[in-house]
């Protein structure tokens, strides 16, 4: 009786254990961007991701404080707290992951072909996405940049919205007085790294027609198009036009008429300034810019991408992408939560995007920017280049330290040095 | 049979003192482990790192020997580090200072049982999140923030983290609002223990107030002038919360410090070894800083 006892309970214990195995629940670390409103979707879509697939759990949260998300997962990664899975990847910090051999290739997984059809991104992210013959990195937003100006004051003043230099010097001359704290456009001038793309690399994309600024050999903006924008920078600061001051919402309190924007600042402004009055342009270009030429912008674009090494999780990571990635309604739901749009050569043509997008003329704005949004120029070694750029050409002009000649040539020398180590 | 005595008594109390010191190695081996695992093990990783050329997240560390040592020197940005420390150094010892002290002489005239509160008050800045009040200077700096709008009544606009020749004086006084209530206690323990007897008979001499301070309270707070410029010091060439929050170490470098670089190159650029030699060479320098104000105020022939 006693033995009997004994086996029906070992085998009793044996089943329990091969069913808990079988149950077992395999969960990630999944770190999305820290913004309020991606924030609330990624709470949404895990949540709903999680009561569907007990077996295959995601534990969310947003990318933790710090100067910047690179930074961040950086420092994670070097002291093993890094997650399995993460959005806010832009291709140059990618592109410094796989270096160091952090990233999983997702085109090594089945069924990605299918996915980026599915998602109507195949041309995308086979243009611009793929390293060394492999794909790391899924795009998730692109976020093509534009000038926003004050059309109650260009009424006012009866001005048409400025679209070449001598468009915004000639404002300047007449409406600028820093004394009354009013002045034309807002240059930024902090020293981040990421600013670089707002300010140098957009307008060089415009002025070039859309060239990259370096690639990974050499620097290529010292040329006709570098020294054209950064002479029309110099003349904006010597004449005080662009304030060096930091203003909160400068653009919005009527401090500038024009600034750099992201379509992350529609909602904002909506909530926080309902009264402001806008138009959405593209890059302020030369006068001697063809006409009859589209205007090239920088994109800001991110993506996911896979760190862990576990195969399980791998596994687990990669149905969370599929599952994500190709069923529209989630792209749908990313545009209404966080009014930026999708990576996708779609947009404009789904109906799903339509309804949102016309309700939304603002965002349409930048959607018809679309086509000529360029990524950032791909190098691993990006926020050093960036870095370098700020302290040799970019301050050096502002605060007139430099000759805009001069410090383009400063910079391709420093620049090139760093490439080429 | 002596002999054998003296050395059993010898034994016994060998005995007692082991015995005595283990009991000693075991209540503070706490202190004793924490100094080994967080302060020792890093502190000559950080040695063996800076021989190295290592991107922090690779397993390949690959031996250099001076090169990085050689890169910190030859980097004109050393020189701007360094220059930038000694900017916020006179400002912040000298404000500080001023602050401070004077602070704890009108805490000295508060009677004993509210001067209390007033210290709590004054410590309130020091234990403040540095993040949090970074974030609040910035606003109330901005272009448009509380401070330009009311100098714009007298037609002044001052770019106070923008312009490179004061954003590293804007940042100083900052860091003098957070140490003021710090330093002025050290001060008030100072002043306190000045004999009064010293000052009674300086009266009877005839001297002012002005002159019993500069004879008798400045002469006999010494010890603490030391200690704060000692502990300024090293926070002149510490200095990473505030520019990080504020400036990001610009206007034109104007704000760039060794330990913003430090963690600029380890953090952003992966560059672990080049970071540790920085680290390094920052010690080294914040050591001849302190030794040579030390040399230069530092006295043993004060009266009492």
């Amino acid at each position: 009786m006693k033995k009997t006892l004994v086996v029906f309970m070992a085998m009793a214990l044996m089943m329990s254990v091969a069913v808990i195995s079988q149950t077992a629940t395999t969960a990630i670390e999944f770190w999305t961007a820290p913004n309020p409103f991606q924030e609330a979707f990624w709470s949404e879509v895990v949540k709903e991701w999680n009561n569907t697939h007990h077996d295959q759990q995601i534990k969310w949260q947003v990318i933790p404080a710090g100067n910047s998300s690179e930074e961040v997962i950086l420092t994670a990664l070097a002291t093993g707290t890094g997650p399995d899975l993460s959005t806010n990847i832009f291709t140059g910090f990618a592109a410094q992951l796989i270096e160091n051999d952090f990233l999983v290739p997702f085109n090594r997984f089945d069924g990605f072909d299918e996915l980026l059809k599915a998602r109507s991104m195949e041309n995308i992210v086979k243009n611009g996405w793929g390293f060394n013959g492999n794909y790391y990195v899924l795009p998730l937003y692109t976020n093509p940049m534009a000038y926003w100006w004050n059309k109650d004051v260009l009424d006012e003043l009866g001005i048409d919205v400025p679209k070449t230099y001598s468009d915004v010097l000639n404002l300047g001359a007449k409406y600028n007085n820093p004394t009354k704290q009013k002045y034309t456009i807002l240059t930024r001038h902090e020293p981040n790294w990421w600013d670089r793309w707002f300010d140098f690399c957009m307008s060089y994309q415009a002025n070039s027609g859309g060239k990259p600024y370096w690639d990974d050999k050499k620097v290529l903006f010292n040329d006709a198009h570098g020294l054209k924008y950064m002479e029309f920078i110099n003349q904006l600061f010597r004449k005080k036009y662009s304030p060096t001051e930091n203003f909160q919402d400068a653009l919005q309190k009527g401090i500038v008429l024009g600034s750099i924007e992201g379509p992350w600042g529609i909602n904002y402004t909506k909530e926080t300034y309902p009264e402001f009055n806008y138009v959405i342009a593209p890059p302020l270009v030369p006068d001697d810019y063809p006409a009859d030429q589209p205007i090239h912008t920088f994109a800001d674009t991110k993506g996911m991408v896979m760190l862990t090494k576990n195969k399980q999780k791998q596994e687990v990571a990669w149905n969370f992408i599929k599952w994500y990635y190709s069923d529209i309604k989630h792209d749908v739901k990313w545009l209404e939560k966080t009014n930026m749009l999708p990576s996708r050569e779609d947009v404009l043509a789904r109906k799903e995007f339509a309804e949102y997008l016309s309700a939304n003329p603002q965002l349409a704005e930048y959607a018809k920017l679309l086509p000529y949004s360029v990524p950032p120029a791909l190098n691993s070694k990006t926020i050093e280049l960036q870095t370098k750029m700020n302290e040799v050409l970019w301050e050096p002009v502002i605060y007139g330290k430099k000759a805009p000649v001069k410090a383009l040539n400063d910079a391709e020398k420093e620049l090139n040095k760093i490439i080429k180590q | 049979m002596r002999k054998n005595l003296v050395s059993r008594n010898n034994l016994i109390s060998y005995k007692n003192f082991g015995r005595k010191n283990l009991i000693g190695y075991i209540f503070s081996s706490p202190f004793i482990i924490f100094t080994l695992a967080m302060w020792l093990y890093p502190f000559l990783w950080g040695i063996v790192i800076s021989f190295k050329k290592w991107n922090l997240i690779s397993p390949k560390q690959s031996w250099v020997g001076l090169e990085n040592y050689l890169g910190v020197i030859k980097d004109p940005m050393l020189w701007v580090m360094v220059r930038n420390s000694i900017y916020f150094m006179v400002v912040f010892i000298t404000i500080t200072t001023i602050t401070s002290l004077g602070l704890a002489l009108l805490i000295k005239q508060i009677p004993k049982k509210y001067a209390g509160l007033y210290i709590a008050g004054f410590l309130l800045s020091y234990v403040s999140s540095g993040v949090a009040y970074s974030m609040v200077f910035n606003l109330l700096f901005a272009g448009d923030g509380l401070v330009n709008n009311l100098l714009r009544i007298f037609g002044i606009k001052v770019g106070w983290f923008t312009n490179p020749k004061i954003a590293m004086a804007s940042i100083a006084m900052i860091v003098c609002w957070k140490f003021t209530g710090y330093y002025g206690l050290f001060f008030l323990a100072g002043l306190n223990n000045i004999n009064p007897t010293l000052y009674e008979a300086a009266v009877i001499d005839g001297a002012n107030s002005w002159q019993r301070f500069i004879k008798i309270t400045v002469p006999l707070l010494n010890a603490t002038f030391i200690m704060i410029i000692v502990f300024a010091t090293i926070i002149s060439f510490n200095l990473f919360t505030e520019p990080y929050m504020i400036t990001g170490g610009g206007p034109m470098n104007a704000t760039r410090t060794m330990m913003l670089e430090i963690y600029h190159r380890v953090f952003g650029l992966l560059q672990a070894g080049y970071g540790s030699t920085l680290a390094i060479v920052s010690a080294v320098i914040t050591f001849i800083f302190v030794w040579a104000f030390r040399k230069l105020i530092e006295r043993d022939d004060i009266y009492e």
